[in-house]
């Protein structure tokens, strides 16, 4: 095993890392405001996913043009699952939220499976095969471009967060909600539109995805784990921490691939949840 | 761990504690003794070196202005939190860092500000969870429930669920599940809170009966004054974490500290 | 042993009546029915008890665990290795099936319960652990690995007791004293110094420590009970079944399969899972052979549709049938308490 190869796959691994921190992104962000713990968000970058797949063998489109429509369709998604869904089940147990969004994680990988049955399906662009030469180290073309939409995005609701009057408010109903209420915010509308911001974050991650990686049914509940440990080894509720904890795991997969077999990649993800667990519960970069 | 309480029997309650009551009073050890206890929240002093004793059979109060870390100092002692400096000794053993149920096994009871309901379950079944300490059998804990729900005038209620009961009765049932687990010192805190007269003067011969009949030492915090001028042969005042102030409830009502700490007080 | 019995002796009489009624007829059906309608019922008492067995972990101690499926597989695949491999019979190897699960639960427990993980957090360390077993399990040749592991199956009418091999109805009455079984200890526990100090837990956890609750101890001791019958659910199931394959035994949607007849049934009730499995397997039987007589191959379909039930149960009954249907038959002592 040569360091040039180590280097390639670990690279790789980071940037694939930085688009499972977009959709780790978007878990974090729903957790730190909602205090919703969205257990279908995998499900829904399975749909986003194939959203993309479908849109690709139908119309040519490349997904990286498809990351806009999907982004501003999932907000869509995300706002109405919130007010229509979520919103009565606010004030209920921890358990009963839960239990919903599993119920809407179940219908999604279902309706997913009886739609496009099991089989993979992916996506295959002209430069799929290029990559860049830097030095000793050969990247993947496709790899990069994802990586860095998945930083733009990030960046953009960083901004979005920072300084629009919108999220402004969003950040005080997650700061002080009983605040936020006498004050006179729609925290229901507030709440709609993180949702969709988290949604929008999972939408345009299962879009770039579809370059990287193959998609069944099953990845559904596979990337709704797959955020979790992400978001509990980076810290609930910390931006930062989502994409450092995204670009661990991307490497830590990438080298449990080359290191033991591909199929051990997911057993290195759990074995590092509970190593996290264990020793720091509120994750790597915790602040609450 | 053994608990340092006396023997279980059916009828448990008055004999032995009375004895080890009257015991610590001759050995002049007090029931209750905090010492220098600090404890801060990241950076903010909750409470200050602060220092008190309750002797056994007493009943001590301890005022003060929202904010002054009352409920922070009982949850030292009750040990839901651990002090950061200071002692705690509790007939003469030193309980600070014990966890909290094992403060109460020690003979700790406590009530709490925001009342803590078990609401999917009856109020007996509230109570005998507190009445099972010491004793796997369920007679027993039905027993020591009972009496302590007669103490409050709440046995009328006992198959009501939990959740159903009016924000005083939560009260009482607070104090029916802390009483039933026989301690020697009962916390309470603000449990007048929120009480119309009558319940008030009901809730203070409750206790007096208690204090008086059961030797049970009580250790109150309470923003209603009526209740500690009936109530109390001590007071102390907590303001900012600290002790500014101690005495019979007439000399600290007078003190110039005090008044001034709560900036107009209730009436006295 | 007055006190094991007390609960029992204290049933009202038309209470004591029904069940009585209820366990004779259970124990009378295999004479009556036909291979097909014997091979559901066993499900029923299958899913009866093993949601029982989670119930007592979630409804009565609040402790969400959403991996259960590691503790069936974990129990099937001990009992069927040391059968298999060693010939050892299944009901020393259960007691070996035990030993694991309340290991490993007793692992997840500290890891969970000393840093005070809890709801959420807790419920995905669950999952992780039942994914990380199965990832692990798709490795491990000796038990077959993803190929699977199969037991010697054996077409005989005689019930081989030692060995648990035989005639469906053989594992019909094994899966009703399991089911009984649960039923039974659920009841005890309810009124055991055990069951309040749950219920304190679930309830309130800072209360219950306040009364004098040592929550720690309590709840691993929820988990422990909870692993042991679950793996008792696994023997059964590789001897029933004759073949594992971790994918299958292991996964995710096994885990929610055993939840969903609690929660529809009635969290924290001694019925609940009970009528939940009996309503679940009648619908999910009602529904293959509907989609069967249309001719509508969906795979997917019932996932779908329990699904929608779950959201259905969560939303409009979230204590389930069994609360509401107490109340409605009125069921409930004067003063409003629903009893069991």
């Amino acid at each position: 095993m040569s360091l040039d190869l180590v280097v390639n796959v670990l690279l790789g691994g980071l940037l694939t890392g930085l688009v499972y921190g977009l959709m780790a992104l978007g878990l974090s962000v729903i957790y730190g405001v909602v205090r919703i713990v969205n257990f279908a968000h995998g499900e829904l970058m399975a749909l986003a996913m194939y959203c993309t797949v479908v849109a690709f063998a139908a119309l040519k489109v490349d997904p990286l043009w498809m990351v806009f429509p999907v982004a501003a369709g999932f907000f869509g998604v995300g706002y109405l699952l919130q007010r229509a869904l979520i919103n009565p089940f606010i004030d209920r147990p921890e358990h009963s939220q839960f239990m919903l969004l599993l119920a809407v994680a179940l219908i999604l990988v279902n309706g997913l499976l009886m739609a496009f049955g099991p089989d993979a399906r992916n996506v295959q662009v002209d430069y799929a095969l290029d990559s860049y030469q830097i030095g000793p180290v050969l990247v993947d073309k496709v790899r990069v471009v994802c990586a860095l939409v998945a930083l733009a995005a990030c960046a953009l609701l960083w901004a979005v967060f920072r300084f629009t009057s919108f999220g402004k408010a969003i950040r005080a109903c997650a700061d002080n909600l009983l605040g936020a209420r006498v004050v006179g915010l729609d925290v229901a509308h507030l709440y709609g539109l993180t949702f969709g911001l988290g949604c929008a974050c999972v939408g345009v991650a299962g879009t770039l995805l579809t370059l990287l990686v193959d998609v069944t049914p099953a990845s559904g509940p596979a990337y709704t784990l797959l955020a979790f440990i992400i978001v509990i080894i980076g810290g609930l509720g910390s931006m930062p921490g989502a994409l450092a904890g995204g670009v661990l795991i991307g490497m830590s997969e990438a080298a449990a691939g080359i290191a033991f077999s591909p199929s051990a990649k997911s057993m290195v993800s759990f074995a590092l949840l509970i190593v996290v667990l264990a020793f720091k519960p509120q994750g790597l970069f915790a602040r609450r | 761990m053994s608990p340092a309480r006396p023997p279980e029997g059916a009828h448990s309650l008055s004999e032995g504690q009375a004895r080890s009551a009257k015991g610590a009073t001759a050995s002049t050890v007090p029931l209750l003794d905090v010492a220098g206890v600090s404890k801060s929240f990241r950076g903010l002093r909750a409470v200050a070196d602060a220092s008190l004793r309750v002797e056994a059979g007493e009943i001590v109060a301890l005022i003060g202005p929202n904010g002054a870390g009352k409920t922070t100092l009982f949850n030292l002692v009750a040990g839901a939190l651990a002090p950061d400096a200071g002692s705690i000794r509790f007939a003469g053993r030193e309980i600070a860092g014990l966890r909290a149920d094992q403060v109460c096994a020690q003979g700790i009871g406590r009530t709490f500000q925001i009342v803590k309901p078990f609401a999917d379950m009856s109020v007996l079944d509230n109570v005998m969870v507190g009445g099972f300490l010491g004793t796997n059998r369920a007679a027993v804990a039905r027993e020591r429930a009972r009496r302590a729900l007669a103490a409050l005038g709440m046995d009328a209620l006992r198959h009501r669920p939990a959740a159903s009961l009016t924000l005083p009765d939560r009260k009482r049932l607070e104090v029916a599940r802390a009483l039933a687990t026989q301690p020697r010192l009962l916390l309470l805190d603000e449990v007048m809170a929120g009480l119309r007269p009558t319940e008030t003067e009901a809730m203070v011969r409750a206790f007096q009966a208690l204090n008086r009949e059961q030797s049970v030492t009580i250790l109150l915090i309470e923003h209603v004054m009526r209740a500690v001028m009936a109530l109390a042969r001590r007071v102390y005042v907590l303001h900012h974490g600290e002790i500014i102030a101690s005495g019979t409830p007439h000399e600290v009502t007078r003190d110039e500290r005090v008044l001034q700490s709560y900036l107009g007080a209730e009436a006295l | 042993m007055n006190d094991l019995l007390a609960p029992f002796l204290q049933a009202p009489r038309r209470s004591r009546n029904a069940l009585l009624v209820l366990l004779a007829l259970l124990l009378l059906a295999p004479v009556v029915l036909d291979r097909y309608l014997l091979s559901l019922a066993i499900l029923v008492l299958y899913f009866a008890f093993v949601g029982q067995a989670w119930n007592l972990m979630m409804g009565l101690c609040g402790q969400l665990s959403l991996g259960h499926a590691l503790y069936v597989g974990l129990g099937a695949y001990t009992a069927a290795a040391l059968y298999q491999h060693f010939g050892l019979t299944p009901w020393l190897g259960m007691l070996a099936a035990v030993a694991v699960c309340v290991a490993v639960a007793s692992v997840i427990g500290w890891l969970a319960f000393r840093f005070g993980i809890a709801g959420t957090y807790f419920a995905l360390l669950t999952i992780a652990f039942a994914e990380f077993t199965r990832i692990g399990f798709d490795h491990f040749a000796w038990v077959g690995g993803s190929g699977g592991f199969f037991l010697k199956v054996v077409q005989q009418e005689a019930a081989d007791w030692l060995n648990l091999r035989g005639h469906p109805r053989m594992f019909y009455y094994l899966a009703l004293a399991l089911a009984a079984g649960a039923f039974v200890l659920t009841t005890w526990l309810m009124h055991s110094r055990a069951g309040y100090y749950f219920r304190a837990i679930r309830d309130n956890e800072e209360a219950a420590r306040a009364a004098g609750v040592d929550t720690f101890r309590y709840k691993m001791v929820a988990i422990q009970i909870s692993a042991a019958l679950t793996a008792l659910a696994g023997v059964f199931f590789a001897f029933y079944y004759n073949n594992l394959f971790p994918e299958q035994i292991f996964n995710m949607g096994r885990s929610i399969e055993i939840i969903l007849a609690p929660i529809i049934g009635g969290i924290g009730t001694l019925f609940g899972p009970v009528i939940g499995a009996a309503l679940l397997t009648l619908i999910s039987e009602v529904l293959t052979e509907v989609l069967q007589a249309l001719g509508i191959q969906a795979p997917g379909l019932k996932q779908i549709l329990y699904g929608v039930a779950l959201g259905v149960c969560i939303m409009f009954m979230p204590h389930g049938i069994w609360p509401a249907l107490a109340r409605r038959f009125g069921w409930q002592r004067d003063d409003g308490e629903t009893r069991s």
